[in-house]
């Protein structure tokens, strides 16, 4: 198509033909600039309106920390990388992999702005203008650029597939962050950097072969001494950074950050003369600056395009939605699991509770919680998987927020007769479940009575059931799990109608080989029904 | 060399294409269907100039004066049809059309919408699809030519003006039955 508007042109305006240079069957062109190391930063300002530009509160591993519309425009734009960020993997079911530029070229995500950075300050924002038949435009080149998505069109986040009437944020971001890096239009009607678009139209979001040929006629295929990261783990107890990769230099290597929070100047925050520590230039081990935040690391080991690794994504603190609930404290501090039904509660305390839709605690859902108003929840926690560290979430319709527990062992041996009702009706023939919560490992002795008088055992404990011995029957042993409860299931019958019937426990501490009188759970009470 | 070659191609190809960016794709019928008119005129002038806004900041917006003949009703028309960006360094706006686009004395077809806010207080003509809205002709032995620019694009194909006029009018008359 392009060869022949080139002839029918050409005839027409006579010798002007005669200066057009023929290309390979690329569609690619250029604008003539690129963009050096001191330009690869771009921040959103994230001022996008409309229902869709902002709904996607669904948050990725491999773009830590951020969501709605500048997740889509970030994923947009390290398309353009030199290899897959991170794993490569995203939310993003309409392409296999993020990060398919094979040049030396690579940006770096630099968080959010809180203007629209001026005419160079490397900042995607919305425009408030109405521009018909026109999604969003760039400007600007080697010294800076701006990118603007004008306010008319309904621009949508993803992060999967968009609706017919939808301007596809990530996809168009895409598009204009190829012009920032210097490509013009492609006369190649499937490259992202096509001409035009349309509404409710992914497909710009993953570049093509054209576009990436004509990414690395600007920058040069990918050098193989370019440093390149394939991996990075951070120790959030250390602030310790470990960055495993290739072609790092023994000394001076520069690492580049993404910065925390809104704001600042767009230049990344930078650890300078690092030397690597794995040997052959494969490790560097960092502490993580304070102004740093989420978002993503790059490694830089010298001047030139080739001398600024790939991105890679790193995490390292909570999502903050906007609108979205933010826990600010749990209470008590640490939770022990307890069975649902019990009556006992764990209060979780915030903002923006009022459209809560789901709290979990380690992944689980829990079954009973309450919304007492737009700053506390009340939830009954359900015996997990195992004790120690978990996150409580509570989601709402604008998001969610996650804080983390201590799930403790009960201090004292507890125990709870069926739903941990205080008093318990039981029928001939069901079973009933006596949960005991202690220490796991740890064997505790179940006891029932028809008597709440205490049964004195000198030197070992005293039971609060048993009538001195003379009613006390011992049910069994049994071993509290690593979640920290064990069960037992029993069934009566015989007993006459409005029998009292009492139980208890007593727990053995193997840990510590406890000296006696080893302690013993509250008593649970159960009423025979018939 | 292959970057030489692109670059010289490209910075010699302004002449004939454009350095657009992000429009939409718009056939005739689609065009018809969203823009407010489409003339056949003369560049008798150009303006450019830099407009700032208390939030969005700076933004350089040009403005071409048209004298022809509108290709709805064939009346005389004098119309100023604005884009976004200028032709200077550092203004060249990625969807605006080039330079040679709108050289004064230029015959064109153009394709515009009034809007409100081009840019944020300020109404226009805005030039519809921006770069995708206007397009150069050339005088033939037959008649005047409209240069086509390929799929996607309101002109597809080259066509005499003629026959463009008639094409519109086919598409306006198809698309006021589907009104009525």
């Amino acid at each position: 198509m392009r060869i022949a508007k080139t002839i029918a042109g050409g005839l027409a305006l006579g010798t002007a033909l005669m200066l057009v240079a023929p290309k390979d069957s690329q569609g690619w062109n250029l604008l003539g600039h690129s963009l050096g190391q001191g330009q690869r930063d771009f921040r959103v300002f994230n001022n996008f309106s409309g229902a869709g530009a902002n709904n996607n509160v669904i948050p990725e591993a491999n773009f830590p920390g951020y969501v709605g519309a500048v997740l889509a425009i970030w994923k947009g734009c390290v398309e353009w990388s030199s290899v897959a960020h991170g794993d490569g993997s995203s939310n993003d079911s309409t392409q296999p992999n993020i990060g398919d530029g094979g040049a030396n070229f690579d940006p770096s995500f630099q968080a959010e702005d809180d203007n629209n950075g001026g005419s160079t300050g490397n900042t995607h924002a919305m425009i408030l203008s109405d521009n018909p038949g026109v999604f969003a435009f760039q400007v600007g080149g080697s010294n800076g650029w701006r990118i603007r998505y004008h306010q008319n069109h309904n621009w949508a986040d993803g992060p999967v597939t968009i609706g017919q009437g939808q301007a596809d944020l990530q996809g168009i971001a895409c598009h204009e962050y190829g012009h920032a890096l210097g490509l013009a239009h492609s006369d190649d009607n499937q490259a992202t950097m096509r001409d035009g678009g349309t509404t409710g139209d992914e497909s710009l979001r993953s570049i093509t072969a054209d576009d990436s040929a004509g990414l690395q006629a600007i920058y040069g295929a990918m050098s193989g001494s370019k440093p390149v990261i394939t991996g990075l783990a951070y120790d959030d107890q250390t602030d310790q950074v470990t960055i495993t990769g290739t072609n790092f230099l023994a000394s001076g290597n520069e690492v580049w950050f993404t910065q925390a929070g809104i704001g600042g100047t767009g230049t990344p925050v930078k650890l300078t003369s690092v030397g690597s520590t794995g040997g052959l230039g494969t490790e560097i081990i960092v502490t993580l600056p304070g102004t740093a935040g989420n978002g993503d690391v790059l490694v830089r080991n010298g001047n030139g395009f080739s001398g600024l690794s790939n991105p890679w994504p790193i995490s390292v603190d909570d999502i903050v939605f906007p609108g979205g609930p933010m826990i600010s404290s749990i209470s008590p501090p640490t939770v022990q699991p307890l069975y649902s039904g019990t009556g006992e509660t764990v209060t979780i305390n915030g903002v923006d509770f009022d459209t809560t839709n789901d709290v979990t605690i380690a992944g689980l859902d829990v079954e009973s919680f309450t919304v007492v108003n737009n700053n506390t929840i009340t939830i009954q926690v359900p015996i997990l998987g195992a004790l120690g560290p978990v996150d409580i979430t509570v989601a709402t319709d604008l998001g969610f927020d996650a804080f983390e527990v201590d799930v403790v062992a009960p201090a004292t041996p507890v125990l709870r007769l069926n739903n941990g009702a205080p008093v318990a009706n039981m029928l001939t023939g069901l079973p009933n479940s006596l949960k005991m919560g202690g220490t796991p490992g740890n064997p505790v002795f179940l006891w029932v009575s028809g008597s709440n008088v205490q049964t004195p055992i000198p030197g070992l404990f005293t039971l609060d059931i048993g009538n001195l011995g003379l009613s006390l029957f011992y049910l069994g042993v049994h071993t509290i799990s690593p979640w920290g409860w064990g069960e037992g299931i029993y069934t009566f019958s015989g007993l006459p109608p409005g029998t009292q019937i009492y139980w208890q426990s007593t727990e053995y501490d193997l840990g510590t080989m406890s000296i006696p009188p080893v302690p013993t759970s509250n008593v649970c009470q159960g009423n025979w029904i018939f | 060399m292959k970057i030489r070659l692109a670059l010289f191609g490209a910075l010699t190809l302004g002449l004939l294409g454009t350095l657009g960016a992000q429009i939409q794709r718009l056939d005739l019928p689609g065009m018809i269907g969203d823009c407010d008119h489409a003339v056949f005129a003369k560049i008798v002038a150009c303006h450019t100039e830099e407009i700032v806004h208390p939030v969005e900041g700076p933004e350089v917006m040009t403005t071409l004066t048209l004298t022809g003949e509108s290709l709805y009703d064939g009346s005389a028309v004098t119309v100023d049809v604005s884009f976004l960006g200028g032709f200077e360094p550092g203004q060249v706006n990625s969807e605006a059309p080039v330079a040679d686009d709108c050289r004064v004395g230029s015959q064109i077809v153009a394709f515009y919408t009034w809007t409100d806010r081009l840019l944020p207080d300020v109404g226009a003509n805005a030039l519809h699809a921006a770069h995708g809205g206007i397009y150069r002709t050339v005088d033939g032995p037959t008649g005047t030519v409209i240069l086509g620019r390929g799929d996607g694009f309101a002109v597809k194909n080259n066509v005499k003006v003629g026959d463009l006029r008639k094409a519109i009018a086919t598409v306006r008359q198809a698309q006021q039955r589907k009104e009525d």
